[in-house]
């Protein structure tokens, strides 16, 4: 799209950068508080047992011990970490000390203390008497009969199925028909922050929580659950995000420090270490999906039948109906086939609860369907992007599922562009190099996520403008900055139409008492609706500015032209107005400040999709894979803010191939987590990352701001199967459980 | 509690310690200086590097006593005033700034990298950020930013 913009499609940096790089940043654990108490947490050293009692007394003797709290002293009042809203039917089974801990690592007691010193200490005096229970850890285990039973429902959490057409009848229609089964473990976050609370209740009933929190709105609501506080009387700070990528949607322990703060009449601080962070929080949920394909003789996909098994781990939260929907929302997303079904259950474990992860469902989702695809293109001996030719979906296709239409889904041009980027053509599928010790194979593979929750609940967010008396903006939405680079983009969509440079706008956010409603930072809507908002408060802004200008011009609105903070006219002899005359103007005559609010509601939910591209040697010798050339194109509809955008899609490709290679939550055989460090659970380094191409389509999306749609989580989604795939193609085998470690590797060579 | 003087950011400071506090600790709870950040206190990650003795070392691992008449700079002694060192202007220029969170790190190792060798390859900055870990950026901009900044740091 070629346009005339002064600030969109341009580059700027994230607004905070300055802070960032001079340490000036103020992130939650920063904040010091007057009187400040800290906490420790006593992680349940089981895996399934009930808590019987809890001696506290040499706890509490301990000089500079204020509080001790545990399932015995507390509110027991059920709760679902990811509910949303007041009315959100979400599964509560949560709670802040829970009678039965279901994991090594639940919450069985917290101590308040004058220093982290003592809270520890602290910690250790505690005496638990528990009844152990059977555990059971893997996905496979809790569904056998007679397995030890987590929640009384022989660990069924949810289940659930959709479709469209008749695919067992399509199945019977098929010139061949394909099954796999592949596995994915829980992993974790890694947001380099990680997880801290403060909260501090105050005589007059006020409680403040200062958390770096993804949607601090819900979670105001879940607290005001569990202890009964009116919502005028809690206020959510955010004063920064060090990464969430999903783990900050959860209430996780949020409601311990302000239990810990009401009991001790003092702010309280409770900071996760990493070892806690990995073990006492939540996780990307690990599945097991079987994918069944048919095609005919040409490759087209006659019929798709999913089943998704989803570890939910000990406790709901988002495992179904919410994830499990999302993974079937999006499968209905890719292809023309008229046939298909998704068949999805949650099970219950005594592991770390599943949470909300980039992607949300999609990377389980795509790994598996995308690891099939390659496996039937090589079986039928065609080129794997031949076969997503034939059976991709185009702009406007209709969904076959709801029967509407897809927007603007630009799957093909972004494979095409990078086949082109990448040499696809010129490169062959595998190769033996340097006398076998080295397998070569490239790898490819298109899927996509979503842009919000439009249809599946209420997608809105209410936005405030104000213009100073010298025309530059206050933009208010309830965003939380995670680093993502949302709130620059909604600084560049306020400029553009108000005729500001980004600078004249600053943004406030992160603070539930100014701002209004908002889903909250999940679902890739940080753009697409949150950027909607400001699109739509900013014209609105515009309007109010064009009929006050009409007058004090005297000439008529649709001459008037925005541009430099003043507005002038085609008409001659007509000076412009600036800004801080108009609006000094407007204030003398009319006595009417210029502020808007507006609350947008999304009105269309398209996919984001991206198409990966990797090279990659297999050493045979030690099992080692290296990643060669990387090339990721993304259907974005409109870039923005191309800095930010390439930014997300590095990050996303950083924690895809870690995802492939070497990412997993592992545990010993009572459940204790083993991979609790960043030694032990290994995050891409710089100089094991390949080199990263990226390109953009940009062919504007309906319902988005400028036409623009997501790129956070669908950024990840493609990463892995293309990597895997690259990796089977290379090896002559496919890798079916992830993450493809040295040693799985080595025994799949075997095999 | 036993004393210990230092020199942090230019100024000379003198305090009482625990033996066993870490100069990550000290900085941040006694002297107010929370650009170090606590991302693994283990040693893994690099996000609470500081330079001693112009070296960038890990302030988690680093026991405050070992810090005894040695001169310490954290990413707040960097920028004069509001005027930023041209690694911290690289950074935002290049956009390797996202959740910010690694950034007091890698821009202290950046520092000290390019103090040692102005002129790195790709590979060696590459090899010189191997303790500094970053969940946003997959590193592209961070090294771009490096490079960057050896051009500035060759201008002034
Ligand atoms: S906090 Fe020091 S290396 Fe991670
Ligand atoms: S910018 Fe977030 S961890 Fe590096």
């Amino acid at each position: 799209m070629k346009d005339n913009f002064n600030q969109i499609g341009k580059s700027f940096p994230i607004q905070d950068a300055a802070l960032k790089v001079t340490g000036a940043m103020i992130y939650t654990a920063d904040i010091k508080h007057p009187r400040g108490l800290h906490a420790k947490m006593l992680f349940s050293p089981h895996a399934h047992a009930r808590v019987i009692s809890v001696d506290t007394s040499e706890a509490e003797a301990l000089p500079g011990v204020l509080v001790v709290t545990h399932t015995h002293n507390t509110p027991q009042v059920a709760f679902n970490s990811q509910k949303k809203f007041i009315g959100h039917k979400a599964l509560e089974d949560e709670y802040l000390f829970p009678p039965i801990v279901r994991y090594v690592g639940d919450r069985v007691a917290a101590v308040a203390a004058e220093t982290v010193e003592i809270a520890e200490e602290a910690v250790k005096l505690i005496k638990v008497e528990y009844e152990v229970l059977p555990a059971v850890f893997t996905i496979d285990e809790a569904m056998k009969p007679g397995a030890p039973d987590i929640n009384g429902n022989h660990n069924l959490q949810f289940k659930m199925e959709s479709n469209t057409g008749d695919a067992d009848e399509a199945f019977k229609n098929s010139y061949k028909v394909y099954e796999g089964t592949y596995r994915f473990p829980a992993i974790h976050h890694a947001m380099m922050e990680n997880h801290v609370v403060s909260a501090s209740y105050e005589p007059d009933g006020l409680l403040t929580v200062w958390a770096p929190d993804q949607n601090s709105i819900a979670h105001k609501i879940i607290t005001s659950d569990i202890f009964n506080i009116p919502l005028q009387m809690i206020k959510s700070i955010t004063p920064a995000l060090g990464g969430g990528f999903g783990a900050k949607t959860d209430y996780n322990n949020i409601g311990v420090p302000v239990l810990l703060s009401m009991r001790a009449g003092r702010p309280v601080t409770l900071g996760y270490n990493r070892s806690e962070t990995i073990v006492g929080t939540c996780t990307r949920q690990g599945a097991k999906a079987t994918v069944k394909i048919g095609v005919d003789k040409e490759g087209n996909i006659m019929a798709q039948a999913m089943d998704m098994i989803t570890n939910t781990g000990s406790y709901a939260t988002c495992g179904g109906p919410i994830i499990l929907g999302a993974m079937s929302a999006k499968y209905y997303k890719m292809l023309k086939c008229p046939n298909m079904k998704f068949k999805g259950a949650s099970i219950y474990t005594n592991t770390p609860s599943g949470g909300a992860m980039r992607g949300y469902g999609s990377p389980q989702l795509f790994g598996a369907i995308c690891a099939q695809y390659n496996e039937i293109a090589k079986d039928l001996n065609m080129d794997i992007t031949k076969f997503y030719e034939k059976n991709l979906v185009g702009p406007d296709d209709i969904e076959q599922r709801s029967k509407k239409s897809l927007g603007n889904a630009r799957p093909k041009d972004a494979m095409q562009k990078g086949m082109e980027m990448f040499d696809w053509n010129n490169k062959p599928l595998n190769e033996v190099r340097e006398n076998g010790r080295y397998l070569y194979g490239k790898g490819m593979s298109v899927a996509c996520h979503g842009n919000g929750v439009f249809g599946v609940g209420r997608d809105m967010t209410a936005a405030t403008l104000r213009l100073n008396e010298d025309g530059t903006a206050l933009l208010n939405v309830c965003s939380h900055e995670m680093g993502s680079g949302a709130i620059i983009s909604l600084k560049q969509i306020v400029a553009e139409i108000l005729g500001l440079e980004v600078d004249d706008v600053r943004s406030i956010h992160g603070n539930t008492d100014v701002a209004g409603w908002s889903n909250g930072e999940s679902a890739s809507r940080g753009l697409f609706v949150e950027g909607g908002a400001a699109y739509k408060v900013a014209l609105q802004m515009k309007q109010r500015l064009t009929k006050y200008a009409a007058e004090y011009l005297r000439v008529k609105e649709d001459t008037l032209i925005f541009g430099n903070k003043e507005i002038s006219t085609d008409q001659i002899n007509c000076p412009p107005v600036k800004y801080v005359d108009l609006i000094s103007f407007v204030h003398d005559k009319h006595q009417e400040d210029f502020i808007e609010t507006c609350t947008y509601a999304s009105v269309a939910l398209p996919g984001s999709y991206g198409a990966h591209f990797a090279e990659v040697l297999v050493d045979t010798k030690t099992g080692e894979v290296k990643i060669l050339d990387y090339v990721a194109v993304h259907d974005v509809g409109r870039a923005i803010n191309p800095m930010i955008l390439e930014g997300q899609l590095h990050g996303g490709i950083q924690q895809g191939i870690g995802y492939a290679l070497c990412e997993d939550i592992t545990f010993d055989e009572n459940g204790k987590v083993t991979s609790d460090s960043f030694s032990t659970y290994h995050i891409l380094h710089a100089n094991e990352m390949p080199k990263i191409k990226t390109g953009f389509i940009e062919e504007g999306e309906y319902g988005g701001p400028y036409g623009a749609k997501s790129i956070g989580e669908a950024a990840i989604v493609p990463v892995a199967s293309a990597v895997l795939n690259a990796v089977s193609n290379a090896i002559g085998k496919p890798v079916q459980q992830y993450p493809a470690k040295p040693e799985r590797v080595l025994s799949l060579l075997k095999k | 509690m036993e004393l210990v003087s230092f020199i942090v950011n230019d100024k000379k400071v003198e305090l009482a310690v625990e033996r066993n506090w870490t100069l990550l600790k000290v900085l941040r709870e006694k002297l107010d200086l929370t650009g170090a950040k606590p991302g693994c206190e283990a040693g893994d990650c690099g996000a609470c590097k500081v330079l001693l003795d112009g070296k960038a070392v890990n302030s988690c691992t680093t026991n405050i006593m070992k810090v005894q008449d040695r001169t310490v700079t954290t990413v707040e002694g960097l920028s004069k005033g509001t005027e930023l060192h041209p690694i911290q202007s690289a950074f935002i220029e290049a956009g390797a700034v996202q959740c910010g969170y690694c950034t007091p790190g890698m821009v202290i190792t950046a520092k000290s990298l390019l103090d040692q060798n102005p002129h790195p390859t790709e590979q060696e900055i590459r090899d010189g950020l191997d303790n500094n870990l970053c969940r946003c950026t997959g590193y592209v901009k961070i090294v771009e930013a490096i490079q960057l900044a050896t051009k500035k740091l060759e201008e002034s």
